[in-house]
């Protein structure tokens, strides 16, 4: 599964999966976060495409 | 002599579910309104069939039986504020060690499914739950009179039922305090990103739709689909009219322009609350990307002050949602 950083060690994420499951809250207390299941990278993804947000993609970890 | 109850003993109950299919039994948060409760909704129709006389056929029911709310308006409570966010907004992003920001995201994608609940307003032993909600919109004013900023609400769900839960301690303007414009610092620019403060907006309303549309089925008793619309915006505001600039930038393509054109100039619009009881909590509305248009005002016999009609036409903005909320209060966990 994907893993995602943030540099911001405060943050915590909670989502909605593609059915409206509840999902997290995903905490960054470690500034790395592998997710579990598809629906955590439903909501992780999401962040990482937007610019604005300070969670981002782990490039190091892609194949 | 019997005696006839009032109609402002009410609360209002919200709760996230899991999922779907997981109703909740206790509320979440508990507040007042200003006006609006969730309502149990049914079509009747008759059946038109011809008849020996002339009269009317027998009614039947249609079998999309689910609630709705559509007209709430709550006090903004810096708590309850943010779980009606997250019902519209997908994703909360929490950081911070106290007091904690929220910041909400995702406009468009799925949304978590709430159940509301409310007691009777009579009173006594019939407690409403409703069951899976879905967000149907919120709409956030003020105006020149003060108070809290208003926070409109609408959610369509599933089934209502009779059934019991426990309460949560209700929200209080007294204890708990409130969102409110007065005193925070309201900016607008027709033709920027970057807004600056103003001082003469008498008033505005933003509102966020996303129709949610029950879905009756040949052989359902009530309504198990819900659809999903698309999100649109409107935005207005009253301003004490000073300048020229948002009525020229409408018709001629810029502040400054003189001739018609085809150009649309667009601005920002940044609306800040402060909190009534704890200094350090806010909430905050950015509109990154607003064409501002001014419908020029009609002369006025009766001398009544000059005051400018703004309509905001919301565009995609460069990155980040439409219109961005960050909610900063005290709850230290992710909604």
């Amino acid at each position: 599964m994907p893993t995602y950083i943030c540099k911001d060690k405060t943050v915590s994420v909670s989502g909605s999966g593609p059915n409206g499951e509840a999902i997290g809250p995903i905490s960054f207390k470690t500034g790395s976060y592998t997710t579990k299941d598809v629906n955590e990278a439903w909501v992780l993804d999401h962040l990482a495409l937007d610019a604005m947000s300070k969670v981002s993609f782990d490039e190091s970890k892609e194949a | 002599m019997p005696i006839v109850s009032p109609s402002n003993n009410y609360i209002v109950g919200i709760a996230k579910q899991t999922n779907e299919a997981t109703v909740n039994t206790v509320e979440e948060y508990g507040a007042p309104v200003f006006s609006g409760t969730p309502l149990p909704m049914e079509g009747m129709d008759r059946v038109a069939v011809t008849d020996a006389s002339a009269i009317d056929g027998d009614p039947f029911k249609l079998g999309d039986q689910h609630w709705e709310a559509s007209n709430l308006v709550f006090p903004s409570f810096g708590l309850h504020m943010g779980r009606l966010l997250f019902s519209l907004y997908p994703t909360d992003t929490i950081s911070g060690a106290g007091p904690y920001t929220h910041t909400y995201s995702g406009l468009g994608l799925g949304t978590t499914w709430q159940t509301m609940f409310h007691t009777d307003i009579l009173g006594g032993a019939v407690e409403w739950t409703y069951e899976a909600g879905q967000c149907a919109g919120m709409s956030f004013s003020a105006d020149e009179n003060g108070g809290p900023l208003r926070v409109g609400y609408q959610i369509v769900g599933k089934r209502p039922t009779v059934a019991s839960y426990t309460n949560a301690t209700p929200q209080s303007t007294s204890t708990d305090g409130y969102f409110t414009v007065k005193g925070a610092v309201l900016k607008y620019e027709a033709d920027s990103a970057t807004p600056a403060t103003e001082l003469n907006v008498q008033s505005f309303n933003l509102a966020i739709t996303r129709p949610v549309t029950p879905l009756a089925t040949a052989d359902g008793l009530s309504v198990a689909y819900l659809g999903i619309g698309k999100v649109s915006f409107d935005f207005s505001m009253t301003l004490l009219k000073d300048d020229h600039e948002m009525v020229r930038g409408a018709f001629f393509g810029a502040v400054g322009g003189s001739t018609p054109s085809n150009t649309i100039p667009t601005g920002s619009v940044e609306i800040n609350c402060v909190h009534t009881i704890t200094g350090g909590h806010s909430f905050k509305l950015t509109i990154p990307k607003v064409a501002l248009f001014e419908t020029p005002p009609e002369p006025d016999p009766a001398a009544s002050p000059l005051t400018a009609a703004v309509t905001g036409y919301v565009f995609k903005p460069a990155a980040g949602d439409h219109v961005q909320p960050i909610l900063i209060n005290a709850r230290s966990t992710a909604y």
